[in-house]
């Protein structure tokens, strides 16, 4: 498994112990996402939260929320 | 599922069948509720999606008592870090969350790496009874091969059906918390605990579930390793898991975070067959009413006492403690918690995380929450002199806005000149052991150089290595740090 993490916009970080979703985002990103207008998801689809630790291998993305 | 019935078992069963007094699994449905990272999320939020009061331990316990009213076959399962993250867990050390957890009456709770947070006593009572909850580990040992922290497993029977639930831990919790909380054990392989397990009690089980804070991609593997898991109730990567997901004939769940919903899996058993599995996340919204027994607990044993203790004086400042252009006192202060809390040789704080003032006089838990209101792990990491260099130059870059602690240097021409390490010039071959925020950690504000370090480490809070400092500082009031020239400009 690599041991990098993709970040949203192609970003890439070394992997290590204790690494969150929330230390990968930039700190308007983390607003947005607690404003509830991003939405982080896995490669999966499936979201994750903030706090979410992340695994070597591991992708963020970033989706707007769609308003009602 | 094991199929490994004894011959002499299977033929008292099939008489037993015959005579119509057997047990019977046919048509049984089997509820399994599970939450995981609450990370003491115990009295209700605001949440965009679910509303102004969403989550909360009181919401949480109508719908749990409401199943388990619609269908006893019920189990209530937590797969790790109940611990930390709200200024309750901080101020009661885990108390609240362990005491909501029997209250709710959990079956079974993994051991996250968080909750190791308040050291290993705080857990120990749980660890060393058969208690209810059971608290699981398979793969924690005292010491090397030495005996399990916690049970390795529970039982749970449902009219004759055996149910082995195994708990694992993240085996990078050594790397996620202070080295105190963990001194002495050993965290092995999650796998190849696992397939100890199923080798020791071959037989003895119907269903296999694994509670587990591993993370859904580890989770994933996991099921791929190791046939013959029938559920994995999943933690530690947030994952909000809306439809059921299988590797092989495993089922994968995960119920998101902070108790924002409850996962409810339901099983509908022929014999000790699955034929059919449902799984739903259900909203612990605005919209659920919250039991009176948990809400009214929760206020007056906890967040009374918690509006109390932010009173709590935990230091007093001789001065104004203040953010300013270039070297501030309140980044010394900041930096130098961070260094006395790991130990490390020099310490790092962004300007942009330091988000007030202390005004002169008493210090209060409610100040040390407005200065550092973002709940950051304090991380240290390795740095060669020659990425020291590197960072010390950034910083220099940035204008000297940034703290440092145990280092001094001189900005000239946006450079870092005449870098000083603990009093004596930087060495470009040494190693250093560096501390800062895990958001500069990975790369924050541009700090790349700190992702580039080796042997990464969590110690804990932000917060409670300032409160720590302060502490130490009410003995040695002379410390308390100034503008002292670390940055000259």
């Amino acid at each position: 498994m690599s041991q990098l993490i993709k970040v949203v916009r192609e970003r890439f970080l070394p992997y290590h112990p204790g690494i969150t979703v929330r230390s990968v985002l930039t700190p308007e990103e983390r607003e947005l996402v607690l404003e509830g207008r991003l939405k982080p998801f896995d490669r999966y689809g499936h979201e994750i939260g903030l706090g979410g630790a992340l695994s070597p291998g591991s992708e963020v993305i970033l989706r707007e929320v769609e308003r009602g | 599922m094991n199929r490994s019935f004894p011959r002499i078992g299977l033929c008292v069963v099939l008489m037993l069948v015959c005579l119509g007094l057997a047990f019977s699994a046919e048509g049984l449905t089997l509820t399994i509720l599970h939450t995981n990272d609450l990370h003491a999320h115990l009295s209700s939020f605001p949440d965009p999606y679910l509303g102004k009061e969403a989550g909360g331990i009181a919401r949480l316990s109508t719908l749990i008592h409401q199943i388990r009213r619609e269908n006893p076959h019920t189990f209530l399962l937590d797969a790790g870090d109940r611990f930390s993250g709200t200024t309750l867990s901080t101020l009661f050390q885990g108390e609240a969350e362990l005491i909501f957890a029997c209250l709710l009456g959990y079956d079974a709770l993994a051991l996250g790496n968080h909750d190791f947070d308040f050291g290993q006593e705080r857990i120990r009572y749980f660890t060393e009874h058969q208690s209810r909850p059971a608290v699981i580990a398979a793969n924690i040992r005292q010491g090397e091969g030495g005996r399990s922290f916690a049970q390795p497993f529970i039982y749970k029977e449902v009219e004759g059906l055996r149910i082995l639930i195994v708990g694992l831990s993240t085996p990078e919790t050594p790397s996620a918390t202070l080295s105190r909380n963990v001194a002495g054990l050993t965290f092995a392989s999650p796998c190849e605990s696992l397939k100890s397990v199923m080798r020791q009690e071959q037989g003895n089980y119907d269903l296999l579930v694994v509670l587990s804070h591993l993370s859904y991609e580890v989770d994933r593997a996991l099921a791929e390793e190791v046939p013959g898991i029938d559920l994995i109730v999943g933690g530690h990567s947030h994952t909000k898991i809306e439809r059921p997901e299988r590797v092989g004939s495993c089922l994968i769940v995960q119920a998101f975070q902070w108790g924002l919903y409850l996962g409810r899996v339901d099983l509908e058993l022929d014999g000790r067959r699955i034929v059919q599995a449902e799984v739903q996340l259900i909203p612990v919204s605005s919209q659920v009413s919250p039991d009176p027994l948990p809400a009214s607990l929760l206020k007056c044993c906890y967040e009374e006492r918690a509006k109390a203790i932010m009173e709590e004086v935990v230091g007093h400042a001789p001065a104004p403690v203040l953010r300013q252009e270039g070297e501030s006192s309140i980044g010394n202060l900041l930096a130098d918690a961070f260094r006395a809390f790991t130990q490390a040789d020099l310490a790092l704080y962004n300007q942009g995380g330091m988000r007030a003032d202390i005004p002169a006089g008493p210090v209060t838990m409610a100040k040390v929450f407005e200065v550092m209101p973002f709940s950051n792990q304090v991380m240290t990491t390795d740095l060669t002199g020659q990425q020291v260099e590197i960072l010390f130059d950034y910083l220099a870059a940035r204008g000297g806005g940034d703290a440092i602690s145990g280092a001094q240097f001189r900005i000239s021409s946006g450079k870092a000149r005449d870098i000083l390490i603990g009093g004596r010039p930087l060495q470009l071959h040494q190693t250093y052991r560096v501390a800062a925020n895990e958001f500069m950690m990975a790369g924050g504000d541009k700090f790349e150089v700190l992702t580039q370090g080796k042997n990464v480490r969590s110690h804990g809070l932000d917060r409670q290595a300032l409160v720590e400092f302060l502490k130490a500082l009410e003995k040695n009031p002379q410390k308390w740090p100034q503008v002292e020239g670390r940055i000259q400009r």
